[in-house]
């Protein structure tokens, strides 16, 4: 139960945080803290908690959107699942370096299914996606990655210690 | 295939069917949907207020000169206003000779902006009025300014907007200037595309964007924004034009629904 109050409260703040950063700093830097929670608690507690904030922090994005319902619980979903696969070949212990690769690929990932949802839906041009949606997210979650994986542990352990 | 890769095959496999249950049954999940949208929007609501007063504070100078320049504004329209009213009242006389009967009122509802989606891919607002005000899905989105977008869903007291700069939003469009008609839909730089007009259209550069006649939600005439740029391509009949929205659609505060046409 508190690991699930915890994934509960962590997936609330990161999508309220997401909306400051929208409202006050526009579109340019839109790092998806969401999925960087999700890839944490994947890499330090396993699959489950994962796709627990995978769904939680999913739901709250969809509840946002006038779109496709489930589109971001899918992808959040998905990128648990991808991130278990890559960790196998990819991590190591203690290296944040593996861990931002981890992050950067999950963000393409993420941003692929969301892109290939829309794209069977709306008319939308893959030369806008790549330089106004896939370089700010990626390049944003990518670079804010370390910091967020820093924060995360902090809280984790202050919440369980 | 290893068995850790299939494994993670049919679990993304099986997640995209539950997503297409569930994005087909969504209206199941619409008292979630807003219970969550409300929670959600408020702390950033919360957050954003002091946020705002010191951009306020900070910004004094330069919002006392647009004030400055708007009250020059007010009363150059409120002169071009009292011609027109005049134009609308001779219109008037003459459509009662003619028995031909419209309706100029429209009954609109003012709401408030009370949260927004972060996502790139949409541009979505929350809106503090839903069917307790007697607002219904489709019901045009306006401002002084010009089109803001559509209401795309509704609950008891809160309702989601789709704005003009979303891809999914279209809405029937002609040029001022030249009554050449299209379709002017969002994109994902947040602006709008008129689409659909030949490549001998009269269309340029600083053109006015209005609604069109055809449009079935929205009443004519309604700001839509000016056209930036205008690309022709060589083996395609079709010209690209892009629009920049009359309405700041990243500081919408307050929005008026048109209830009735």
């Amino acid at each position: 139960m508190t690991k699930f109050l915890f994934i509960a409260i962590c997936s609330f703040i990161c999508v309220v945080i997401e909306g400051l950063l929208d409202q006050n700093l526009g579109r340019w830097f839109k790092p998806n803290l969401c999925l960087c929670l999700v890839v944490f608690l994947n890499l330090f507690k396993g699959t489950h908690p994962s796709m627990v904030a995978a769904l939680l922090a999913g739901l709250m994005k969809d509840s946002l959107s006038a779109k496709f319902f489930g589109l971001n619980m899918l992808s959040l979903a998905a990128c648990a699942q991808v991130t278990t696969f890559l960790k196998s070949y990819i991590y190591e212990t203690g290296s944040m370096g593996s861990r931002v690769m981890i992050v950067f690929l999950a963000a393409l990932f993420n941003l692929l299914i969301q892109y290939a949802v829309n794209a069977m839906m709306e008319q939308i041009y893959f030369t806008e996606v790549f330089r106004y949606v896939m370089l700010p997210e990626v390049l944003a979650t990518t670079l804010v990655a370390p910091y967020a994986f820093t924060k995360f542990k902090q809280c984790a352990l202050r919440f369980f210690a | 295939m290893s068995r850790n890769q299939t494994k993670t095959v049919i679990s993304l496999v099986a997640l995209f069917v539950l997503f297409l249950l569930i994005s087909f049954k969504s209206e199941i999940f619409a008292p979630i949907k807003f219970s969550v949208a409300r929670s959600a929007s408020f702390p950033v609501r919360v957050v954003s207020f002091p946020l705002r007063e010191i951009k306020k504070i900070l910004f004094y100078h330069w919002t006392f000169d647009e004030y400055l320049r708007l009250r020059r504004e007010i009363d150059t329209l409120t002169q071009r206003l009292m011609v027109q009213e005049e134009v609308l009242r001779e219109n008037s006389r003459l459509e009662k000779l003619l028995s031909f009967k419209r309706n100029l009122v429209y009954s609109t509802v003012a709401a408030n902006v009370i949260g927004r989606d972060p996502s790139n891919w949409n541009a979505t607002v929350l809106i503090d009025k839903g069917k307790e005000h007697g607002l219904e899905v489709g019901m045009p989105v306006v401002v002084a300014q010009g089109v803001v977008g559509k209401v795309a869903e509704v609950s008891e007291n809160i309702s989601k907007v789709i704005l003009l700069s979303d891809p999914s939003f279209s809405i029937a469009a002609q040029v001022l200037r030249s009554r050449e008609s299209g379709l002017a839909s969002g994109t994902l730089l947040g602006m709008c595309r008129m689409r659909y007009l030949s490549s001998r259209a009269d269309i340029r550069v600083g053109d006015t964007i209005i609604t069109s006649k055809m449009s079935t939600s929205f009443p004519e005439g309604l700001l839509i924004g000016e056209v930036i740029s205008v690309q022709t391509h060589e083996h395609n009949p079709i010209i690209d034009c892009i629009i920049s929205p009359a309405v700041s659609l990243s500081q919408l505060e307050e929005v008026l629904i048109i209830k009735n046409q």
